[in-house]
């Protein structure tokens, strides 16, 4: 193993394995392949050699694999043409909202891409900058500033079109 | 370029979409998920699975390699026998 010992390894994933999950989930939309993805991102970073790495980076690696791995199945869905979170309507209801609120916000989030979504989480979720976003999803540095801010534009629509915020000024 | 295209966003803009992350950060609970030392086991083995395959790769090559070379023996051998064959059956006619 590459890691130190089981308890170092165990105090990171009580440390970062929710905060993944939630992370995969809300830029899948589907609770199956979240679990699935987690899973096989903590097996990568289990057996990756990350001795050297900091906390911190440690977490950016472990989010850089799971994109990875997120975007290896869009790529796939969209090959296979089926849109795996429609075919499974019964995948989000492990997640149990707390109010209707909660569901309208699901549902916002939703109308975004799944690029969209996973560039909004670690932009200001995880508050990942634009270089570790651009290696979590394997485009450029400099694609991560118009990407972020289309998903910021289209967000905001978004918001506007359910009511969430004001209108737009003229 | 592309960037000076979009229109920025107001900072009321900025903050409710800051504001909606931040909602929507909290309200997402991940259900029960397998415990570490769960991960740390199934990765033991997945780790253990892998180092066997790899360790018994050479040898399956090794496999296809003696049945290669095995045919080609049986090749030469052939051709080289092909002049002998011939002259036995040269011997038997009448």
């Amino acid at each position: 193993m590459a890691w130190a010992d089981e308890a170092t390894f165990s105090a990171f994933y009580g440390r970062t394995a929710r905060a993944l999950w939630a992370y995969v989930y809300r830029a899948t939309r589907n609770a199956a392949d979240a679990d699935d993805i987690v899973q096989e991102a903590f097996y990568r970073i289990v057996t990756a050699d990350l001795e050297a790495l900091a906390e911190e980076d440690r977490r950016r690696y472990l989010f850089r694999v799971a994109s990875n791995l997120m975007v290896d199945r869009w790529r796939r869905g969209a090959r296979e043409g089926a849109d795996r979170a429609a075919a499974r309507p019964d995948a989000s209801s492990r997640v149990i909202p707390h109010a209707d609120p909660d569901i309208d916000m699901a549902a916002t989030f939703a109308g975004l891409k799944p690029r969209e979504r996973a560039l909004l989480w670690l932009a200001y979720v995880e508050e990942h900058d634009h270089q570790a976003i651009a290696a979590a999803l394997g485009v450029g540095r400099n694609s991560v500033k118009v990407l972020l801010s289309r998903a910021r534009a289209r967000l905001r629509d978004l918001l506007k079109a359910r009511g969430m915020i004001g209108e737009p000024h003229g | 370029m592309v960037e000076r295209l979009l229109p920025p966003l107001s900072d009321t803009d900025e903050r409710a979409v800051a504001g909606f992350m931040s909602r929507l950060a909290s309200t997402t609970s991940a259900p029960s998920l397998p415990g570490a030392d769960i991960v740390w086991l199934k990765a033991s083995l997945v780790q253990r699975w892998e180092a066997e395959r790899q360790a018994q790769r050479p040898l399956d090559n090794m496999q296809y390699l003696h049945i290669g070379l095995g045919l080609v023996a049986a090749v030469v051998l052939f051709v080289w026998s092909v002049p002998a064959l011939l002259q036995s059956l040269t011997a038997l006619r009448p």
